[in-house]
């Protein structure tokens, strides 16, 4: 295959990948972090209180998946490029 | 496995920092050195960073009907071992507590102890047990990258119990309380992550069996089989 091929899937990897993150992210049912924190409640009778607030998602808490996307993108956008990079300068090659 | 910004009282966010911190200072240390070393390593660097990336950003349905993700850390526990792997998982979890609002900055001690640390530990120690007994290497990376994703879990749980102890049954009431709801909805996303981890390795194999012999992740007649 060539150098254009391998741009092309790399391309459509990162974008699948991403979206995938990105509809994960939205459609998501109760995440373990917040039955734990339900379980706090529950082994505290509702006394604790955070000491600190999380300081929220940037541009607000729709913004999430997309961040969720946008890390998916950029680790498998590392992951192709390393495996082209092998493939290209494979030991013996 | 994020333990929420301000859930962890002040003393045990501080004693969580203050084991996490000499292990990421040491694989700082490692870092350096190996790329220093070896340029040919940074890829595999990457590659073991990139995998937390990508695996830590996919939350997934489980059995139990609650979401979770896996951790992605079996890769770097077998390249390069925990401390290094430490490393890695700080950059992600500092990146997840920023834009995320997953995790937190006075918990990121905790998390990089149980994400960074204690789940890669476990998965080398396994690592090691399977190379010695002679297991084929894609099996030990698959129990590897299985086993780091619920040590992790479950050292969360062990550390959430120390907190916040049960008033009856105490601090094994509370663990098992909490192992009950991150390791039981993690156990079948941790065979999925040992599974794919081991598939891109089989590949990584193929490609630089070299690199990974140098590592000593490889014995030499594994990576010269075909």
């Amino acid at each position: 295959m060539n150098k254009r091929g391998y741009i092309v899937i790399g391309t459509v990897l990162i974008l699948g990948l991403a979206t995938f993150a990105t509809f994960l992210a939205d459609h998501a049912a109760t995440g373990t972090d917040d039955r734990a924190v339900e379980q706090i409640d529950a082994l505290t009778g509702g006394a604790y209180e955070p000491w600190a607030q999380a300081q929220g998602v940037p541009g607000g808490e729709r913004n999430a998946p997309i961040l969720f996307g946008v890390q998916a993108g950029a680790g498998i956008a590392v992951l192709a490029a390393c495996l082209w990079y092998w493939r290209e300068h494979r030991s013996g090659a | 496995m994020h333990i929420m910004e301000g859930f962890l009282p002040p003393f045990w966010a501080a004693l969580w920092f203050a084991l996490a911190l000499p292990v990421v200072a040491y694989g700082v240390i490692r870092v350096r050195r190996l790329v220093g070393e070896d340029r040919e390593l940074l890829p595999l660097l990457a590659v073991s960073g990139a995998f937390i990336f990508v695996l830590s950003s996919l939350k997934l349905p489980s059995v139990t009907g609650s979401s979770s993700h896996p951790t992605g850390t079996g890769a770097g526990a077998v390249l390069f071992g925990p401390a290094v792997t430490s490393v890695l998982a700080t950059i992600v979890l500092v990146y997840q507590a920023l834009f995320l609002a997953h995790g937190g900055f006075t918990t990121l001690g905790a998390n990089v102890f149980s994400m960074g640390i204690a789940g890669p530990a476990a998965g080398y120690a396994v690592y090691r047990v399977c190379m010695r007994s002679r297991l084929g290497c894609c099996s030990a990376v698959f129990a590897t990258a299985a086993v780091a994703d619920i040590a992790t879990y479950l050292t969360t749980s062990f550390q959430l119990a120390l907190a916040f102890p049960a008033t009856t049954g105490g601090v094994t009431a509370s663990f098992l309380a909490f192992a009950g709801i991150f390791a039981l909805t993690q156990l079948p996303l941790a065979i999925v992550e040992g599974l794919v981890i081991a598939l891109v390795f089989r590949y990584i194999i193929a490609l630089r069996g070299d690199v990974l012999e140098r590592l000593h992740v490889l014995r030499r007649e594994v990576s010269a089989a075909p």
